[in-house]
């Protein structure tokens, strides 16, 4: 996807390298803010931040510590913790009851779960929520990275993923009951 | 996360960019923001300075309260513990004519070496069988052999030995025998006022500096500086008995055997303590026994237990709740340094396992959905017809989860405390008090955080760094040889550091060992 030698170019300041390096990335870094940040009106200043940390931080990435696109899927995951955590409120706690039937089929359910349907499962799950199940899930990030992200403590961050889970499994089979159970 | 795979791939998977994202319109705001942006710099990871300062320090005080300890004893042990009363030097014959007449000393220096006899007051029935055994002789490298049948022969001596040792009470019969001693002595008269009042001041002298082994050359400078005044005329009745002796052997026969005589003992105990401290030429050999055995190393087993003590947090009282210590294993090397006779340090290495009981208990209400349930019976009153409605009909059903787990907490520990011991023939009694110095190696568990949570190594919640706590122990030791001993120890430790790695549950828990020990002493 990006050669060492177009990053080269990037850290020495080239114009047409930090473009192409930017039309290379900028479709995955906009997916993972997507999944992040559902209002748009806030993803432009996300992808403009995520990539000018992206340029400033190029001298500090090292190839053997692991894929370029991992480098940028971090730095665009914390870009988007850090503009969001002034405004989530880790305290909240919704009242969720689950049966043992949504329980055991939740993970079954989530495999026949289009792109589609998932993003609008994230978008309607509470923001820090949906904050820490992304950096957890998707980025793995340690309970502990999270928390020195967010400001808050690592037990909270399990916490919130806990119930991050437990939100998914209650609200996942009102989007497609027909699937579970047929005429129910 | 295992079932999160598939949706990891799915959000992964690469969106269009929508309009207005392209480069031209973005360049400008990254490059605004890169103006603004510091340029992070890769940090080594931070060097936990604090903890190799703690550690140095500490090993830096433990070495230096070992070696000032081990000086002191050493001062103690040169200039003579009062307690140690068992090693003396007696003088040798060419010493003790030093102190008794001219004309003594000057014959027995031709036998005697530099080096004092030393001999052991208390023990000296031992020395004299050693003797006995070993043939050797007591006098250095003088030329005869004291045996015990030459002691045993002491009453053969000549009668005017026998009365004069009778006669030898310095605080009663001196005044009353000056005339005797005059006859036998001839040109020398003890003053009688004097005698007495000096023998007082001698008295109150304070008792130092017992294991003097004064050289013949220092011994005259002693002289030189303080010369015979009427605590010299205080021994004059040994002039007598001494010159009565025709040889050496005799003399150190003698000696011996009124050693063991009481105005004897009162004389010797009066010229040691008139002696002033001289430097020694050499470090007197001091019996290697038990008791002199400094150092100790024992191994030990048992058991422990904990009390959590949460504090007052609302996670910390659900904890409180659900989780009950229980017991676990210890295991321990021990080492022991005796600084005096009664104080000791003690450090070792500490192995243990607390375990605590997670017992969860509650009951949830659930609401589910019973289909074709009977839900109504319709009755026709004329005709006695019912008939039956099945449908679907919510229920609340009770849902018992109980989730038993027990939490282990795998520590090692470094003890260090000061050990106050009393000993009773074969008993020994210590008390301790000092620091315990807790690494937390391996922690895995369930609690409730507020919901039911794993712990381990790799998701942690508690530290695994350092904790120091105070400590204190008692030790019951039984001495079953002079080298080996077993025991048992009680240790109590508060820990003063938070095991929790946040302060949303502050766990600072009381730890009580109890061990049975097996020792050594070297």
């Amino acid at each position: 996807m990006v050669s060492l030698a177009l990053i080269n170019r990037c850290i020495a300041r080239d114009k047409l390298a930090q473009r192409q390096l930017y039309e290379a990335c900028a479709p995955y870094v906009y997916t993972i803010i997507k999944n992040y940040i559902p209002d748009e009106s806030y993803r432009k200043d996300a992808m403009q931040e995520a990539f000018s940390h992206i340029f400033a931080s190029l001298e500090n990435y090292d190839i053997n510590k692991g894929q370029f696109k991992n480098w940028i899927s971090r730095i665009t995951a914390n870009r988007c913790a850090t503009l969001l955590k002034r405004t989530i409120n880790f305290n909240l706690r919704l009242e969720e009851t689950i049966t043992p039937d949504t329980a055991e089929n939740t993970f079954a359910y989530l495999d026949q779960l289009s792109k589609v349907e998932i993003e609008q499962l994230l978008v309607n799950m509470p923001k820090g929520y949906r904050t820490i199940f992304l950096l957890s899930v998707i980025e793995d990030y340690s309970h502990k990275e999270i928390g020195e992200l967010l400001t808050i403590t690592p037990e909270t961050s399990r916490s919130q993923l806990f119930r991050a889970i437990k939100w998914i499994k209650k609200n996942i089979f009102p989007h497609s009951k027909a699937i579970i159970y047929g005429t129910l | 996360m295992e079932p999160f795979d598939h949706l990891k791939g799915k959000l992964r998977e690469e969106s269009p960019l929508p309009e207005g994202f392209g480069w031209d319109d973005m360049q400008k705001g990254i490059f605004e923001k890169m103006a603004q942006t510091p340029i992070p710099i890769n940090k080594p990871k931070r060097f936990r300075s604090w903890k190799l300062i703690f550690f140095l320090l500490g090993m830096g005080v433990t070495l230096g309260l070992v070696t000032l300890f081990q000086i002191g004893a050493n001062q103690q042990e040169v200039l003579s513990n009062p307690s140690k009363k068992e090693v003396v030097s007696i003088p040798s014959p060419s010493s003790l004519d030093k102190i008794t007449t001219e004309q003594a000393s000057n014959r027995t220096i031709e036998n005697s070496t530099e080096q004092a006899v030393q001999i052991s007051v208390t023990s000296l029935n031992k020395v004299i069988k050693a003797n006995i055994e070993d043939k050797e002789s007591i006098g250095g490298n003088a030329s005869f052999i004291i045996t015990k049948k030459d002691l045993l022969n002491t009453k053969n001596l000549s009668a005017n030995i026998q009365a004069g040792l009778a006669n030898l009470n310095p605080t009663k019969t001196i005044i009353e025998n000056t005339p005797r001693i005059d006859k036998l002595q001839g040109s020398e008269k003890t003053p009688e006022n004097q005698e007495e009042s000096t023998l007082k001041q001698t008295i109150k002298t304070p008792i130092k500096k017992h294991i003097i082994s004064p050289t013949i050359k220092e011994m005259e400078q002693l002289n030189s500086v303080a010369p015979p005044t009427a605590f010299n005329n205080t021994l004059s009745p040994l002039k007598a008995v001494i010159n009565s002796i025709s040889t050496e052997k005799e003399k150190i026969i003698w000696a011996l055997t009124a050693l063991e005589k009481k105005p004897f003992k009162l004389l010797n105990y009066l010229r040691l303590s008139a002696i002033k401290p001289l430097p020694l030429s050499q470090p007197l050999a001091v019996e290697k026994n038990a008791q002199s055995a400094r150092f100790s190393m024992a191994l030990g087993a048992g058991v422990n237990y904990w009390t959590p003590n949460w504090e007052n947090t609302i996670i910390s009282q659900e904890r409180a709740k659900y989780e009950k210590a229980f017991l676990g294993n210890t295991y321990a090397v021990q080492l022991g340094y005796q600084l005096k006779p009664n104080w000791a340090i003690s450090t070792g290495l500490m192995w243990s396992k607390n375990y605590s009981k997670f017992d969860y208990n509650q009951v949830e209400t659930q609401q589910r959905t019973k289909e074709a349930a009977l839900v109504e019976i319709q009755v026709n009153s004329f005709t006695g017809d019912s008939t039956k409605i099945y449908g679907d009909k919510i229920i609340n059903v009770e849902q018992t989860r109980r989730v038993v787990h027990y939490n282990s907490f795998q520590k090692w520990a470094i003890p260090l405390t000061v050990k106050y011991s009393l000993r009773n023939r074969k008993m020994e009694y210590a008390f301790g008090l000092g620091t315990m110095l807790t690494l937390s190696t391996h922690t895995s568990g369930k609690t409730v955080n507020p919901e039911i949570i794993d712990y381990n190594a790799t998701s942690p919640i508690y530290k695994s760094s350092f904790a120091i706590g105070a400590m204190g122990s008692f030790d019951l030791n039984y001495h079953f040889s002079k080298k080996y001993y077993i025991g048992a120890q009680l240790a109590i430790v508060k820990d003063l550091t938070n095991w929790s790695q946040t302060n949303e549950t502050v766990l600072k828990p009381t730890l009580f060992h109890g061990q049975i020990m097996i020792g050594r002493k070297f």
